[in-house]
């Protein structure tokens, strides 16, 4: 059986030198409890380190936590990578990690970039399961719109994220491009009030719902759909 | 000023486009986010930048660059490369840093 699932797909923990120390796995579930959210991405800059917490946090609330991480490109594009679990999470998280510059630790290291290109970055998430999300797509920078200009021909982009103040039709007309790709609504929130916003993304599928269910929705197969607020 | 002629006078390494060198430059661009680019280039413009990905081929190509500088020793990437032979668009790498590759060519008299 299907239904809809409310989600947000890029969430920060305090992990992240930029988010908030309330930031904490029970905090994050409990918030999502709270507001409805059955199906969270936790996506920390170039860590997964605390994806398996959020998951055992979870355990028993409803809400499905798949592991994810924010990676920044050589490029300095931010990408919203998730993995089917914790296996392929922690295979792609020693890659990011090996990728980065050897010579920076904590903060630096989560603001620096990796030496793969955008388009590496994607392969290397779809070979080990999982997909890539453009995160904040409408951003001035950070974006693979504003770093690269358009979607390169051929890159494996699962979908495109967008904030909740950014009209999805006016986004279209602006980069007709990305006019196949589907979009998501994230709060990529740094802080608890952040993950209540007026806009989100669902996803019609079944449950258990796992990354599977949720790139199946942004492709439209097997009866599974995704849609975000109006 | 014709591009070989910026190519000569920087030392520059030709990786693709060989046979647009007698192109005139009408100026210098400098800037790495391909958004800014695309809004702010002008045609004839000579791109300085570090970014090595494919897609500034494309933006060259669109604008009608007449070249493209990639500067700091920037690794670029093959398919950037391979991408700039087959449209035909002079690309040059320098171990020379974008602060100055930029004095150079304004000094050379490239002053928009």
């Amino acid at each position: 059986m299907l239904s809809w699932l409310k989600a947000d797909l890029h969430v920060h923990t305090a992990l992240s030198p930029c988010a908030e120390a309330e930031m904490t796995p029970r905090a994050i579930v409990e918030e999502a409890v709270a507001l409805g959210i059955r199906l969270l991405a936790v996506t920390d800059h170039q860590t997964s380190a605390n994806t398996a917490a959020c998951r055992l946090a979870a355990r028993g609330t409803g809400v499905t936590v798949i592991p994810g991480i924010e990676v920044q490109t050589r490029e300095d594009v931010h990408l919203v990578c998730l993995l089917p679990d914790e296996a392929q999470m922690a295979d792609f998280a020693t890659l990011i990690e090996s990728t980065l510059p050897p010579n920076l630790t904590g903060a630096g290291k989560s603001m620096a970039s990796v030496s793969l290109t955008a388009d590496e970055v994607c392969r290397e998430a779809a070979r080990r399961q999982g997909l890539a999300i453009a995160a904040h797509v409408e951003r001035p920078f950070f974006s693979l719109f504003a770093n690269l200009g358009f979607i390169p021909a051929g890159m494996q982009i699962a979908a495109l994220e967008i904030g909740t103040v950014t009209d999805p039709a006016a986004f279209y007309r602006k980069h007709p491009d990305a006019a196949l790709r589907p979009l998501v609504v994230s709060s990529d929130a740094h802080f608890l009030s952040s993950m209540q916003k007026s806009r989100y993304s669902y996803f019609y599928v079944a449950e258990p719902v796992t990354l599977q269910e949720v790139a199946k929705a942004l492709r439209r197969e097997d009866g599974r759909q995704a849609k975000i607020d109006s | 000023m014709l591009l070989k002629t910026v190519a000569e006078t920087l030392e520059l390494h030709l990786l693709a486009g060989p046979a647009k060198l007698d192109s005139p430059v009408s100026g210098v661009y400098v800037g790495d986010l391909l958004s800014l680019v695309m809004a702010d280039a002008r045609a004839g413009n000579v791109w300085v930048t570090h970014q090595g990905h494919q897609n500034i081929v494309a933006v060259a190509s669109l604008l009608n660059l007449s070249g493209i500088i990639i500067a700091g020793g920037s690794n670029i990437r093959k398919e950037a490369v391979a991408h700039a032979a087959t449209e035909n668009i002079p690309l040059f790498a320098s171990s020379l840093s974008v602060f100055e590759l930029a004095g150079r060519l304004f000094a050379m008299g490239l002053r928009t």
